[in-house]
């Protein structure tokens, strides 16, 4: 199932939506390392419009945490 | 288009096949984590049409880059490096002293900065391609807040003594770009340019925002080299150059002054002023009467502008777009070197409809705005100032006597009375900067319209197969100046003239028989048995497509290559003297 953050991961990680997964991480993706773990954050960003803080970006180690510091801040993904 | 857009953008052009076998490659090295840069500095390269490989080098290794760029770039090759620094990094321990109270800690920093600048010496002499540093700008970190009390005395202090050092190293170093990164973080502001999550986190000092203006900006500065500046500015009279209108307003009537808005014009022709001592010409266009514009040249006190500093002229009531093509005829300049100033948006509709190629640019309707408009013009900005730049407008008056000369006399007699002086010889280091500016800024006399930077002239200077030469002349009514450029390659019997470039203020006047004189001597001195010239036809150059049959070459095949045998046919002009 294809959403606006497995879109947004699947374009900055330049893979296909359907290779992606809630436990998704930097461990079992090749595609993502500490280079673009810095664009996902800026992509996160403007894409839906917040600003994370320093923890949130620490914490967000797979797609699955990514969801759910989004829905904290009440933000639709869908 | 938004930075996401942008950096989307990117990844597919970094997969595309343009990218990948691109003979470009960008390496970055930098103070601090500088990835980020990439996206925005490869986009911005490809919209100016040159696909390529962007990269960054490992982390805080400036001092192992000019050591040894090989080892470190492994096995990339890059073409360009860009070296990046700050003092929040790279010399932290000594502005932290120097806050704290420790002057002494001042000379430490210096002397840090004189190892850097003589390792960027050593990386000169070892790397052939372009490189490019930046100035380091104005800290502010935790030690320092640039809003502090003593802000200024100290760290101002401290900050201008770093970058005068470094800008000293850099100029000694020699043919190294200097981005602006101070200029540029003070133009974007401290708030919007620095993310502090992102430096905590990753080292990582900037906001996107700040990243993809670091990009556009690398990229300006590396094709800036490649690009004509501008070489006229066209300006209209009235609401131009004064407020009002002179023929209705009279002279006590225009503003023109300290006060609103005549303060506004002023300012526009000092402006002017600076433009022309930066080697831009400046020209009037305006539908007026002649007397009316000339009596406030010479009576109005507000005036700064002379008559002596504009170039041409052509105030009539007649349409402003052939005026300003009779301009760039005059001038010998193409269209496309020409920016046109007037506050008319009918006048400037009618020139961007008729003319395309001419950048026009319009006085603001609110005045107080129309400094800045051109203030932030960058098509006039060159990397460095010639001499000749500097004399340009006075050679264009010259110009205008011979003009007159020619007039009263037959060619032959004009030759005779110009008594012209060429010296033809190998380009010496103070040169560079000149001949670097012709090969990219000749476009009419060349007959094979190669570019190249200043680095890689300064490199076949110093190859022994390859003799570059500068081309001078001076006549009686002044110096021209160093007006062409040889680059002659010799290869087993052969001598190849690669590049062969003239600028058109000397055309017709022997100086060509002199050029192909001293071909010929080079080739008998080298042990050479032909000269072989290329003709490669592009939109400007016609003018030379006959230039080697009018000097003795034969065709080969397709007339875009020539070859001279009997090198005993090329003479030096009797009415030229040789230096």
């Amino acid at each position: 199932m294809s959403d606006r953050l497995i879109d947004l991961f699947a374009s900055v990680l330049s893979v296909e939506s359907t290779a992606l997964r809630e436990d998704s991480s930097p461990e079992n993706t090749s595609a993502w390392d500490s280079v673009t773990n810095m664009m996902l954050v800026a992509s996160i960003e403007e894409e839906f419009g917040i600003e994370l803080t320093s923890d949130e970006i620490v914490e967000m180690t797979t797609i699955g945490s990514a969801r759910a510091i989004l829905q904290k801040r009440l933000v639709a993904v869908a | 288009m938004s930075l996401l857009q942008v950096r989307s953008k990117w990844l597919r052009l970094a997969n595309s096949g343009d990218v990948k076998q691109s003979k470009q490659h960008i390496a970055i090295a930098a103070t601090f984590t500088a990835d980020p840069i990439v996206p925005y500095l490869g986009c911005a390269l490809a919209e100016a049409d040159i696909a390529a490989f962007v990269s960054t080098l490992p982390y805080n290794q400036l001092q192992q880059l000019c050591a040894d760029w090989k080892a470190l770039c492994g096995d990339s090759e890059p073409n360009t490096l860009v070296i990046l620094w700050r003092i929040e990094d790279m010399l932290r321990k000594p502005f932290q002293e120097f806050l704290r109270g420790d002057k002494a800690a001042l000379a430490t920093a210096l002397n840090e900065v004189v190892i850097l600048g003589e390792a960027l010496s050593h990386l000169r002499s070892k790397f052939r391609g372009s490189i490019i540093v930046s100035s380091p700008p104005f800290p502010h970190s935790p030690d320092h807040h640039i809003q502090a009390a003593r802000s200024v005395r100290e760290a101002g202090a401290f900050h201008r003594r770093v970058i005068d050092e470094w800008i000293s190293q850099v100029s000694r170093a020699g043919n190294v770009l200097i981005l602006d990164l101070d200029s540029l973080q003070r133009y974007f502001g401290i708030e919007r340019s620095l993310d502090d999550r992102k430096w905590y986190l990753y080292r990582q000092p900037y906001t996107e925002a700040f990243w993809n203006e670091l990009g556009r900006q690398l990229s300006e500065s590396l094709t800036r080299q490649r690009i004509a500046a501008k070489k006229c500015i066209v300006i209209d009279c009235d609401n131009t150059l004064w407020g009002g209108i002179i023929g209705e307003d009279g002279l006590a009537g225009i503003a023109l002054g300290e006060d609103y808005p005549g303060s506004v014009f002023r300012d526009f022709q000092h402006q002017l002023l600076t433009l022309r001592s930066q080697g831009v010409m400046v020209a009037i266009c305006s539908k007026n009467n002649e007397a009316d514009v000339w009596e406030v040249f010479d009576s109005h006190d507000g005036m700064l502008l002379k008559r002596d500093h504009i170039v041409t002229h052509r105030i009539n009531w007649q349409d402003k777009v052939s005026n300003i093509c009779s301009i760039a005829e005059e001038l010998n300049i193409g269209l496309d070197s020409l920016v046109f100033v007037d506050d008319s948006s009918f006048e400037i509709a009618h020139v961007k409809e008729a003319l395309p190629m001419v950048t026009c640019l319009q006085v603001p309707s609110d005045v107080a705005l129309f400094p800045r408009t051109i203030g932030s013009f960058r098509l006039f900005d060159q990397e460095h100032i010639s001499a000749e730049d500097r004399v340009r407008s006075d050679l264009m008056v010259q110009e205008r006597d011979r003009k007159e000369l020619s007039a009263s006399m037959s060619p032959h007699e004009f030759r005779k009375a110009l008594a012209l002086v060429v010296e033809i010889s190998e380009c010496r280091p103070e040169h560079v900067t000149r001949v670097t500016q012709l090969i990219n800024k000749t476009n009419q006399f060349n007959l094979t319209t190669r570019r190249k930077t200043s680095a890689e002239v300064v490199e076949l200077c110093s190859q022994p197969s390859w003799t570059v030469l500068a081309v001078r002349v001076a006549d009686r009514f002044g110096d021209y100046g160093l007006v062409g450029v040889l680059l002659l390659h010799k290869a087993e019997k052969t001598l190849e003239i690669e590049t062969l470039l003239m600028s058109c203020r000397v055309l017709g006047r022997g100086v060509e028989e002199a050029i192909f004189a001293k071909i010929a001597d080079i080739a008998r001195a080298a042990g050479a048995d032909e000269i072989v010239g290329e003709y490669i036809p592009t939109k400007k150059n016609a003018m030379v497509s006959e230039l080697y049959k009018n000097h003795h070459f034969l065709p080969e095949s397709d007339r875009t290559r020539w070859v001279a045998r009997d090198l005993s046919v090329f003479d030096w002009p009797e009415h030229i003297k040789r230096v």
